[in-house]
């Protein structure tokens, strides 16, 4: 052999990991700002009522959940899967020692770390939520908590990693895409208009649908292995394209 | 439908656009890496802090949701109850009384707040039997898993006031029920309850109510001439002849 | 020994524009080469495929006898260094050389302290917000410090003023005496960095013009200076590549293809015969000295 310095992938792609924490320590900020921006502003509450000006009874419901917060949670997902694709991103990693393999490594523990915060963040931010309906508004507390219920705790700080994780993969292949020619956009953007157009009812719809594969699981193992199985499609589809791009080409 | 094609698009690229812009910002700005380290690890530690206060506090205030509602009262129609003279749980009964009326009854104009049932007996009788019924209000976040409150109780209301020949209904007292409810959002949830697929994806907030004002069911002997001013429209619309 | 660098019948294409053609090349190992060509000869296009960033359209292409695309062992034992380094912008000067730290397993960073310290580069600073100059100074910082076994400076001097061009050169050469690698090392000043180079690597024409040690360079060339009458009436055989009048004398650039005798009738007529540099030697082979840009505007007023 005449290298002088031999790595494992395994070992590079930790180091990469641990430079891309680093290098996009602003990502994990932005998530904090936008989690105050859904906390201050959303208020995560929705209200209905009945409410006359004249007549003597009126009635007011307010439901106060963490759905503000979740909701920009998901989408900071979505944008950091996008993020991570960009041409300065990889030749940020390609500037150090990296191959295409340990490249998607790192970007995927990336993601897998930044999940978990996400989902660890959003879920604890329900207790703000619940001290505020405590204070504020005198309301009663519906869901289980940390002590009375820890296993629903960590199954809901679980549900919410998973879901972060997919779409910041989701957001990674279709960046990657992108990536590989512009005419993507167009490709996306008509899959985006069937998607809306034929099966927007997918939301509520009892069978089949996209989302509600996920949603509708109520078996956790059951949904394990699906978030399992499209994260490593996900993965897959987009280690294929990246691993055929060149690095700083004019 | 357009709003999700079109509109929901480019609100999601701005919003990329604008958060790219902040993140790159950030990066040339003079904040040292150890800035972001110190701040989301303070932010999580905030964050436990005010899990375990959440929790304290729960305890501490101990409010304890209302009642569910019963499952019979989902549906139940009053006014057609009475009609049908079916039986009527109990609990909707708030008085039960006979008045002793000479000659002529009338009930004067009043302010809402009371629907009348007025049933005529073939009798010869000057008794009028009157039965007042609670208004009733049901509350909750999903329907589905029997979530239903019953906030029936902190309703308030005042009874009709009777002399010989009249029934008033008094201004009925002010009813400004607030109901405040935490609840994790249900998207957390999809383990954690045995909910009802048909609707468990949607996540809106129900409210239910039979009934919000008090029914008042007289039953009045022929023989009692009964005055009714027909002259406001409204008002005819709280009192009718079964 | 086997070579550092081997390349076999190598063809670079971009979406069907063919930058390099079937290229054939041995870099020897530990001795630093001087990549040279013209603008968009293929210097970078070479070391960007040597690096792994770009995949070689056809032949062969050894690095340590390893295929360079997406192979860990030839990145991790190479380092490019160019003016579009694209370090994180998160991350200062101290930081991105932590971050070398954890990359490059020679990484001296007591050495790079030091050199920054000596260009005045305040290590809180982030990469972006200096100078032309002083980022290709950091970079180059980077390079000599990553004491990688194959090194590449692409136009590493780019922005750097005259101090700090000498300082560089002076910084690679110390630091490659005491410890030998590999270094590839392409600028368009060529006269300033002649000293360093053991051998050069002339890109022309999509090809290899010229390869091997300096000194075989400038042997293909020889000076004639003198009268330009007794020039061009001795020395009108050879192929002049260069011509140029310095006062009463005048100066061709030839061939160095001459028997004994030819040279003892040109020194014979007063003809002095001297040996070129390796700059002039590189001009005189890419032909930037054949009349030049003057010819166009020559061609069009006679026109």
């Amino acid at each position: 052999m005449m290298f002088s310095t031999q790595w494992s992938v395994h070992e590079i792609a930790k180091r990469q990991f641990l430079f891309k924490i680093n290098a996009n320590a602003p990502i994990f900020t932005m998530l904090i700002v936008l989690q105050i921006i859904a906390t201050v502003f959303m208020g995560g509450a929705s209200t209905s009522g009945y409410e006359s000006w004249d007549d003597p009874f009126s009635f007011t419901y307010t439901t106060v959940s963490n759905d503000g917060q979740i909701g920009l949670t998901m989408f900071w997902a979505l944008i950091v899967g996008f993020l991570l694709t960009s041409a300065a991103q990889r030749n940020e990693s390609f500037a150090f020692v990296t191959n295409r393999l340990t490249y998607q490594l790192a970007n995927f523990y990336f993601f897998c770390t930044a999940a978990l915060l996400g989902g660890v963040t959003t879920v604890m931010l329900g207790s703000v939520m619940k001290i505020i309906t405590l204070v504020v508004s005198k309301g009663v507390i519906e869901t289980a908590g940390l002590f009375s219920a820890p296993g629903d705790f960590f199954a809901q700080i679980f549900v919410m990693t998973a879901y972060t994780l997919l779409l910041m993969l989701v957001g990674y292949t279709i960046g990657i895409f992108i990536q590989l020619s512009r005419l993507f956009i167009m490709l996306f953007a008509l899959i985006w208009m069937a998607f809306t157009q034929f099966s927007f009812f997918m939301l509520s719809a009892d069978d089949g649908g996209l989302l509600h594969f996920f949603y509708g699981e109520t078996s956790i193992l059951l949904f394990t292995i699906k978030v399992l199985v499209a994260a490593a499609a996900l993965f897959g589809i987009s280690f294929w394209v990246t691993n055929r791009l060149e690095v700083r080409n004019p | 439908m357009i709003i999700f094609t079109v509109v929901m698009p480019v609100l999601i690229i701005l919003a990329v656009v604008i958060i790219w812009l902040v993140i790159k910002n950030m990066g040339k700005m003079r904040m040292k890496k150890s800035f972001h380290r110190k701040l989301i690890i303070g932010y999580i530690v905030l964050l436990f802090v005010v899990v375990i206060a959440a929790e304290i506090m729960e305890k501490k205030y101990d409010r304890q949701p209302p009642p569910k509602a019963p499952e019979s009262a989902m549906g139940f129609d009053l006014r057609y109850a009475i009609e049908q003279r079916s039986a009527i749980p109990e609990r909707l009964v708030e008085a039960k009384r006979t008045h002793e009326v000479k000659g002529e009854f009338s009930i004067p104009k009043f302010y809402e707040g009371a629907y009348i049932l007025i049933e005529r007996t073939s009798e010869e009788s000057n008794t009028i039997e009157e039965t007042v019924y609670k208004p009733e209000l049901f509350a909750g976040y999903d329907t589905s898993y029997g979530g239903l409150y019953d906030l029936s109780d902190q309703l308030k209301i005042e009874l009709p006031v009777w002399d010989d020949h009249s029934m008033r209904v008094p201004r009925q007292p002010q009813n400004h029920i607030q109901y405040t409810v935490y609840h994790d959002s249900n998207m957390l949830n999809q383990f954690n309850h045995p909910h009802n697929k048909s609707s468990s994806s949607s996540a809106g907030v129900t409210t239910g109510m039979t009934s919000g004002m008090m029914t008042i069911h007289l039953v009045i002997p022929e023989s009692i001439q009964l005055e009714i001013p027909e002259t406001g429209d409204e008002y005819e619309q709280y009192i009718e002849l079964l | 020994m086997m070579p550092a660098i081997t390349m076999q019948n190598v063809t670079k294409t971009y979406r069907k524009l063919t930058i390099l053609d079937q290229v054939n090349l041995a870099i020897r190992e530990n001795v630093i080469t001087g990549v040279v060509g013209r603008n968009g000869a293929g210097k970078t296009t070479l070391m960007k495929m040597i690096s792994g960033y770009t995949k070689e359209s056809e032949g062969e292409l050894r690095v340590f006898g390893e295929r360079p695309f997406n192979s860990l062992s030839v990145s991790a034992n190479s380092i490019f260094i160019d003016d579009m380094m694209n370090f994180p912008d998160a991350l200062s000067l101290e930081e991105i050389l932590v971050e070398c730290e954890r990359f490059y397993a020679n990484w001296d960073g007591e050495l790079a302290r030091r050199l920054l310290e000596y260009f005045s580069l305040p290590l809180m600073l982030k990469h972006r917000v200096l100078s032309k100059g002083k980022r290709s100074t950091f970079y180059a910082v980077v390079g000599i410090s990553a004491r990688c076994p194959l090194t590449m400076f692409d136009e590493p001097i780019t922005g750097m003023d005259a101090a700090a061009r000498r300082d560089f050169y002076r910084a690679l050469l110390k630091d490659y005496i005491a410890h030998p690698r590999t270094i590839l090392l392409s600028s368009h000043h060529m006269e300033e960095m002649e000293d360093l180079l053991e051998d050069i690597l002339l890109i022309d024409g999509k090809g290899i013009g010229f390869h091997g040690p300096v000194t075989e360079l400038q042997e293909k060339f020889v000076s004639l200076q003198g009268k330009l009458k007794v020039l061009e009436a001795h020395a009108n055989r050879y192929a002049v590549i260069h011509r140029s009048t310095t006062g009463p004398l005048a100066e061709w650039i030839v061939d160095n293809e001459h028997t004994a005798e030819e040279l003892q009738e040109l020194k014979q007529a007063g003809i002095r015969i001297a040996a070129v540099s390796a700059s002039d030697a590189y001009l005189a082979m890419t032909g930037q000295t054949r009349g030049g840009v003057d010819d166009v505007f020559d061609a069009m007023e006679r026109a």
